[in-house]
Order: C-alpha cells, then structure tokens, then sequence
C-alpha cells in the first residue's frame, strides 16, 4: 500500500491527525542524531583507535607524565578559565551593584555603554587590543614616548593577555546575569534585614549574596564554559603557552587526527563534568520570589566630590570600553603596508572602503558570511523552535533527553564541533544523503546551525514556558480557531523571545572565527578568515574595514532586536 | 514601647508631594491605624517610621528621642511587610533569628527566644521548614514572629493581610491584635481596609491624597464622620447633597430633589437618642457609649450653602406607615447578604439604601415594588465639605 493509499484511507488520516508530532518526530530526530550524537560519538569511538588498533593508546598518551605537553594545555586551559571567571565577576558584579543601587549623573548612559563588548566579534576583539596593548601596541609606544622612557612600560603577550581580553569580553556575563537578578530581586526583603538590625555590610552578606547565587553561578558557568572554548584569543596572544583548543587546531593541521579526536574528548568530557556540577549546585538553589512588596529605589549619589569621582570614573570606563572599537574603526582608515614602525600609522585613506564599490570580490566574504548566517540560522528556528515547543508543552517520555540532547552543543567547544564534523562528514553518511561534506559549502553553515541551536533552543523554551496555557484556551473559548489563536495570541507572546534567540544566532554565526579556521573553504570563506587572512598579509586597513562592516553588521541587528523585543515585551507584561 | 510622635511630617517625591505635613501622636502601647485608599501616603508614612525613606521636612520622635535621620537598621522596630519578604532562602528558624544575630544574641538564648514566639504565632515545630514551602498564612505568622521576637520599641504592619484569604485575613487580624496587646507594644497599622481599622484599632487616622482627614476613636470615625470623605470611605453610607433651612420652627435638611428630612434641634443632637424602631438591629451604634468630645453637628444659622447629610443604611427602615418622617418610592436593588438584606430604593430622585434584618418583615420586598421608607432625622449627620 502507498503511503498515497494510505492516506485516502480517513482512519489513517484520522489517526495522523490526531497525532501530528509522530510527523514532527521523523525530521526532528533525523537532523539531531545525525548532525549532533553521530559525530560526536563517531567521535568518540575514533578516539579509541590507534594506527588502526583498538585501545587507549591515544590517552596514554595525553596523560603520559613523560610528555606532558598536553596534560600542561589542559591545565592551562582550566586555570585560565578559572582566572577568567574571577576577574569577569570582580569587574561586572560591581558594577551591577553600581548601576541598581545607585543614581548619579549619566547613569542609563553608562550602564547602556556596559554591554559593549557584546557586539565585538571574537576575532576584532582580539586584534583590537593586539594593537592597541601589544609590545608594539599603540598605548604602551605612547606613554614610552610621552614619558621618554627606553622601553615601552608595559606590553600584552601570552596568558597575561588572554585574561584581558576574556576580562574585557567575558564580564558582561556577569553584569547582565547580577543585574537582572539585582532587578528581580524583591527589595522588601533587603528592608527587612535592615529593620531587623542588620548593617548594610550584614544584609549583603547574608540576604543579597545568598540571592545573587543563581545568576552567580550562571554566569560563572557561561564564563567558564566560553573561556574554555575561546580560540582566537589564544590564537593571537598565546605564543608558546598551550592551550587546549588550540592544541586541536594545531593537531589537526599537523595531520595527526588521533591526537585530534582525542583532545576533542577530553575536552567535551571536561566542559560537559564542568556543566552538570554547576547545574546541580544552581538547581539545588534557585528560588521563586514571590511578589514585589515595594518599587526599586536608587540611592541618589549627593556629595559634589562623590559625584566628580563617580563622574570621572564613569568616563574613564567609557573610554577603557570604546577604545577596541574606536581602534578598529581608525585602522580602517589606514592605507595599507604604510604603517611599521611609528607609533601611529601615518598615511589615511578611504580606499578600504573604496573597493566595496569597485573590487566585485571584496564582496565576497560578506555575502558567504551573510548567506551561511541565513541559511544556519533558519535551520536553528525551524529546530530549535519545535524542539523548545515539544520539551516545554509536550506530555510525551524522552521530553528530558530530548532537552538534552539539543543542548549538547552548548556545552562543546566551537573546536569540538569542528573536529566532530569533520570526523563524521569526511565520507558519506545517511544523514549527508551519501555526500562527502567536507571539502563542500555546507559544512560551515551545518557548523553554525549546530552551534547555535541551543540559543534559539533555550531563548524558545523560556517564551514558551512564560506562555501561561489559559491564555491560548480563552482565546479558544471566545471563538478563536487554532490558527487564528495561535496568529493572535501565542505568536505575539512568544515572538519577542524567540525573535532575539533567533537575532543573537544570527550575529553569531556572522562573526563566528573558531569552526570557521577549521572547516572554511575557498567557496564560503566568511568575514573573519577573510580579516584573517589580510592580517597574514599585513593588509592592516584591509582587514579593519572588514572588522567595521562586521561590527556594523552585528550593532544594526542587535539594536533591531533590542527595539522589537522591547516594546513587544513591555506590551505583554501590562 | 515607646509613644511616637510626627511633627509637620513631608515628603516630597520629585516634586510631588505625598505627605502633606502630617503632625500626630501615637501612645506607649496604642494600636494605631493609618486607613486610606492607595496612594494616600499611609505607606510613606510608615517607611518615615521604620526609616527606609527620609521625610523632606518634619520630625519623628520615638518618645524624647529625634530619630528622624536614623538609619532603618539602629530604629528597635519590627516590621511585617505586605509581601511578607521573607527570606526565601531560608528556613523559618533561621528567619526568626535573623534580627536576633544581627543583635549578637547569644546561640542558647536565639534558640529559647525563637521557639517561643514561634510558639506566640501557633507555628512550632515548624522551625527546619524552608519558608517558600508554607502556606500564605504560615508565611504571615512568621513574618510576625520575625518582627516581634526582637522585642521591638514599635511594630510595624504595611497592609499585612492583603495576600490572605477572607477567611484567614479575620483570624489573622484578631491573632495580630491579641499578640500586640498582650506584649503591649505600640502598634502602627497601615490599610486601606476600613472594616479591618474598626475591628483592631484604638485609634485611626483617616488619610487622603497626603492629609489626615479624621483622626480618632474606632466608634467616633464610624457614626460622626468628619466630612464627606471619611463618611464615603466608611462603607455604603447614605450621603446627599442640599441646604440647610427652617420649616415650621425646625430646622431641616433639602435634598436637591426636594426630599425634605426633619432634624432634632441642635441641642438634642449632642447625644442622639437611640433607635427606637421595633426591628432593630444588633446595631454598632447600640454598643457602644456616644463619644466624649460629640459636638452639636451643624448649626442651622450659619450653614449657608451646600451642606451633605450622612445616614448609615441600617438606620433607615422600610415601612408600611404613611407617617410623618417617611417617604415612598420604588426598590430598584436588592441584595442578600445572610443575616441582613440591602435594598436600594428610588425615591423621587433620591437613591435610598437601606440595610433590613433578614428576619424583618419587609425584607422580602422585591425590585420593582413600591415601599414607604422610614427616614431617622435624629440619626443625621450633617457635613459641611
């Protein structure tokens, strides 16, 4: 019997209708075991084999204490998570304190000025401050001139650097993870504490602190696991200091995939012990704060002196913050090998920009970027959407694996990723219908769809799980069909977040960097291995007035998304 | 225990003011009440008390001592808090305690204290249980047990049983006053609730929009309201608009309608005479002494003007006489309510209410049918504004 004939047959039909979520199961369960449990156990069963013979020969050969090389990267790797960690929380947890508890002149400006490390791709991020804090960087050359000393006073390099630049990035984290805590937080409880007797100091430590956990330990995890993952820091800034992630690439390009594949594992094993201990400490203390017994109130910073150092300090962060950006913009400007040994580059030029208009190529690298951004990004709604629809609303078993499996990428590493396609693709498989991928066009994209599934997966599931059923059956009961429910009543409610989970995938995968140096191609080379590659060539202008388009890029659609999720948001909570 | 007291009490948000110099004193040991609807500045007033917000002029006083300017944590005062705020993380024990530690009491005695007002509340045994896991009520009682335990100079309570149940909030509220009078500590008391102020104060203060309108006793507040404001805020009062005049010698009230109502000479008002009607209800009125500062309540010579006439539905009657001091109309509502029934009746214009026993003869008089009303002029209250 045709599938044809069997659906002519209304009890067939009937019963499939009845149960549309088998039909969304087949698609649903094809794309996440081939794309994300195939290579990774591939993965992982490859890890086991060396020259062709079955064991743990490769990781006797990680943790041979005779060789330590690759035990040193791993450790390096944690500790300078670990670092990244407590400097991101002692610069954004201040601040987030700062900014809820007190008013002072220019405050929304600052605290909107907060975030802007967020729209800094990872790569322009790093090369920002390579040339601004390098040993020939801008501000250590100027201060040496400025003071005539000999020798520059001071210079980023090696894991000194790193840290910076995951301080610089990485503490947002905990500034939007305390704030909004801080936000939530209902502050009756605070008052209590100070009308029992407790000196600010007291109730801090022992009302607010205690509350803060959660967002604490979110953001200690994001940091943790970001920091781990990061690439093009070390990549810029490591030199001979190991690190994990990039002992992978390095691996990889030498040709020795045994070695690859199993750092690889190694690495998820650590990410993923890593996710599941912090998990249960945040789940063992979260809790529901009831309703808000009095309005947040900001203490007004009076005194003229509090108020200049406050004012002066604002500034000064104002400008610690702009300068990778400000930096950026001014090489872009710069005529291309003119800038070497001065301390500034010398000769300005608007011909970067120049050949947007006239080299047809120049375009190229956008539109690859701006293509596989797309394509990644419409796959990650169409899964990630009905992946959060069916954990959140659906009764069936397996809803729990279904959830986990989908964030499983979240808690790899962009290498990982990479290795694990490039393991599974490198021939072909059902899942590639027989293609061989790598080598192909979708590869990379398949990379982005993959890493940023869970973004779309976790910002879908927090709408859905705020969309209050009752609502949708009122709409029901007033007369509304399934449709015309759903068009007015749930889309609206869910949009806002669904639509900034779908925005944040899609800046992401423009200015992704790390599965991109290990999977790109000719073909589909994106904006960051073009900037790249300009570097290698000391095409400095070049590769800046890409690292502005892209900055461009990112900021219009981040704002888009701030102003859509806002005022829709602000709608459904009325 | 201390006495409180506000002198020429403001506060100023931006440019808005929400307590419009307010000046009162509350006793060693008196259950105060701050009625008014929201947004009167009751609450404002409250957190100047506890110091969680400074006033833009005026003084507080905790007996002899100027605390205006002290910090919230160095006031001795327990607060229960509308949301109860209580720690979410952790246990009720460790709640109670709080206020202890913070002032470095020794373990043993923590433990003793704790028990025992857990015990005042009806709450022991429950000390390991972590505080998101009790019922609103429980919540409610921890909360007061959190207050008390400290041996506070005042207590405090910003509309402590909003989040209860009808039910819950009656028993709570009388659990409160019981508590509050039994460790005789001075008592402020913040609602919007007037039945609520009637049963536990000794005294209230009726606010609105910043400005006490009417500041006394429970009974006075309740049968001589001071303006139209407090009589509205009182329930569903009879309240009318027209003059004063005198029509045969007597002084009586027009309705704008041209409803007349005969009123007792001015004199004679100073103790009104009870109601002498033979279905009379359990009224609050009958239980209670007329009040020691009752003033002659108008004055018919110089009541130029609008004046308002006040009449608790449950003075007026339904009636069958076609008498002198009755007048006729049509019941346009009817509300039962259990042991009594409200009628709305439409008289010529004038909107009657009137609150009947249910066991009253009358009562079953339906919308639609005509009735005779029976108003008590020597009940009246007339307001000026």
């Amino acid at each position: 019997m045709t599938l044809h004939a069997a659906l002519r047959r209304p009890r067939v039909l009937y019963a499939l209708m009845r149960q549309p979520r088998v039909l969304v199961f087949i698609p649903l369960g094809f794309i996440i075991l081939g794309y994300i449990v195939y290579p990774a156990a591939l993965v992982l069963w490859e890890s086991l084999f060396r020259e062709g013979q079955f064991g743990f020969g490769n990781y006797g050969e990680f943790f041979d204490p005779d060789y330590p090389s690759y035990m040193e990267a791993l450790f390096n790797s944690v500790m300078v998570s670990v670092g990244s960690v407590l400097l991101s929380a002692l610069i954004g947890v201040p601040l987030a304190l700062i900014f809820t508890h007190y008013e002072f002149p220019g405050r929304s400006v600052f605290s909107a000025l907060t975030t802007l490390p967020i729209v800094l791709p990872p790569l322009v991020g790093v090369l920002a401050f390579l040339f601004l804090y390098s040993e020939s960087g801008m501000i250590p050359r100027l201060i040496q001139a400025a003071l005539g000393l000999e020798r520059p006073p001071f210079s980023l390099n090696g894991v000194w650097a790193v840290l910076l630049v995951h301080g610089y990035t990485m503490y947002v984290f905990f500034y939007l993870f305390t704030s909004a805590a801080l936000r939530g937080m209902d502050p009756a409880v605070m008052e209590a504490a100070r009308n029992l007797g407790a000196s600010s100091w007291f109730s801090f430590r022992t009302v607010t602190l205690p509350l803060l956990t959660p967002a604490l330990v979110g953001a200690t995890l994001l940091v943790f696991m970001t920091s781990m993952n990061s690439f093009s820091a070390p990549f810029i800034f490591a030199g001979g200091f190991r690190f994990l992630s990039l002992n992978i690439y390095t691996s990889k390009l030498n040709g020795d995939m045994a070695m690859a594949v199993t750092q690889t594992v190694v690495l998820s094993a650590f990410s993923i012990a890593f996710l599941f201990w912090m998990r249960r400490y945040e789940g063992r203390r979260q809790y529901a704060m009831s309703t808000k017994g009095t309005a947040n109130v900001r203490r007004e910073i009076r005194g003229r002196w509090a108020r200049l150092i406050a004012g002066a300090a604002g500034i000064a962060m104002v400008v610690v913050l702009l300068l990778p950006h400000l930096t950026i913009l001014l090489l872009s400007f710069v005529q291309d090998g003119t800038w070497t040994h001065q301390i500034l580059p010398q000769v300005y030029t608007s011909d970067n920009y120049g050949r947007l208009f006239q080299d047809p190529t120049f375009w190229e690298p956008i539109r690859n970027s701006l293509n596989m951004a797309v394509i990644s990004t419409a796959a990650d709604v169409a899964i990630g959407v009905t992946a959060a629809y069916l954990v959140v609303k659906g009764t069936f078993r397996g809803r729990k694996l279904l959830d986990a499996l989908v964030m499983v990428p979240w808690a790899l590493p962009g290498t990982v990723v990479a290795i694990n396609l490039i393991v599974a693709f490198s021939h072909g498989t059902p899942f590639s219908f027989g293609q061989i991928l790598v080598g192909s066009f979708w590869l990379l994209p398949i990379a982005y769809f993959v890493r940023h599934l869970p973004i779309v997966f976790r910002a879908s599931s927090a709408a859905f799980r705020q969309l209050d059923d009752s609502l949708e059956e009122a709409a029901r009961n007033l007369g509304a069909g399934w449709f015309y429910a759903f068009r007015r009543v749930t889309l609206p409610l869910i949009g806002p977040g669904v639509l900034a989970g779908t925005l944040l995938a899609f800046v992401t995968a423009l200015g992704e960097f790390v599965a991109s140096i290990l999977l790109y191609v000719y073909d589909n080379r994106p904006i960051a291995m073009e900037i790249l590659s300009h570097l290698r060539q000391f095409n400095i202008g070049s590769a800046a007035a890409y690292a502005v388009l892209l900055l461009l890029l990112v900021s219009v659609v981040l704002l888009g998304s701030n102003f859509f999720s806002r005022g829709t948001a602000q709608r459904s909570l009325s | 225990m201390a006495q409180v007291t506000l002198n020429r009490l403001t506060k100023h948000f931006d440019d808005t003011p929400v307590v419009k110099g307010i000046s009162l004193t509350v006793a060693d040991g008196e259950f105060f009440s701050l009625l008014g609807p929201s947004g009167c500045g009751k609450t404002t007033i409250l957190r100047m008390i506890a110091g969680f917000t400074f006033p833009t002029s005026g003084t507080v006083r905790f007996d002899d001592e100027d605390v205006t300017h002290v910090p919230a944590n160095r006031r001795n005062t327990g607060m229960v808090f509308q949301n109860y705020a209580l720690f979410p993380h952790m246990t009720v024990f460790e709640n109670v305690a709080f206020g202890l530690r913070t002032r470095k009491v020794s373990g043993p005695e923590i433990a003793d204290r704790v028990a025992h007002a857990l015990g005042l509340v009806g709450l022991a045994g429950l000390e390991q249980r972590p505080v998101p896991q009790l019922s609103g009520g429980q919540q409610q009682r921890v909360a007061l047990a959190r207050a008390v335990v400290i041996e506070p100079d005042l207590l405090l309570l910003d509309e402590p049983l909003s989040n209860l149940d009808a039910k819950l909030r009656e028993e709570t509220r009388d659990q409160i006053r019981e508590l509050q009078t039994k460790l005789g500590i001075t008592a402020i008391y913040v609602t919007h609730d007037q039945e609520e102020a009637l049963a536990v104060s000794d005294r209230i203060a009726v606010m609105e929009e910043g400005v006490c309108r009417q500041l006394d006793r429970p009974d006075v507040i309740y049968r001589r309201p001071a303006n139209r404001f407090v009589a509205a805020f009182m329930g569903n009062m009879n309240l009318w608009e027209g003059v004063l005049a005198t029509e045969e010698g007597r002084p009586v009230f027009r309705h704008t309608s041209g409803l007349t109502v005969v009123l007792p000479k001015p004199a004679a008002t100073a103790s009104p005479p009870r109601s002498t009607s033979q279905d009379s209800l359990p009224s609050p009125l009958e239980d209670v002494e007329p009040p020691d500062d009752a003033q002659p309540v108008y004055d018919v010579e110089t009541s130029e003007g609008t004046v308002y006439l006040a009449l608790h539905p449950q003075t007026v009657r339904l009636t069958e006489d076609d008498t002198a001091g009755t007048v006729g109309g049509v019941v346009s509502a009817r509300r039962f309510k259990g042991a009594t029934v409200e009628f709305t009746v439409d008289a010529g214009g004038v909107s009657i209410q009137v609150v009947e026993s249910a066991e009253g003869p009358l009562a079953t008089r339906q919308p639609g049918e005509s009735v005779r009303v029976r108003i008590p002029g020597d009940q009246a209250i007339i307001l000026r504004d």
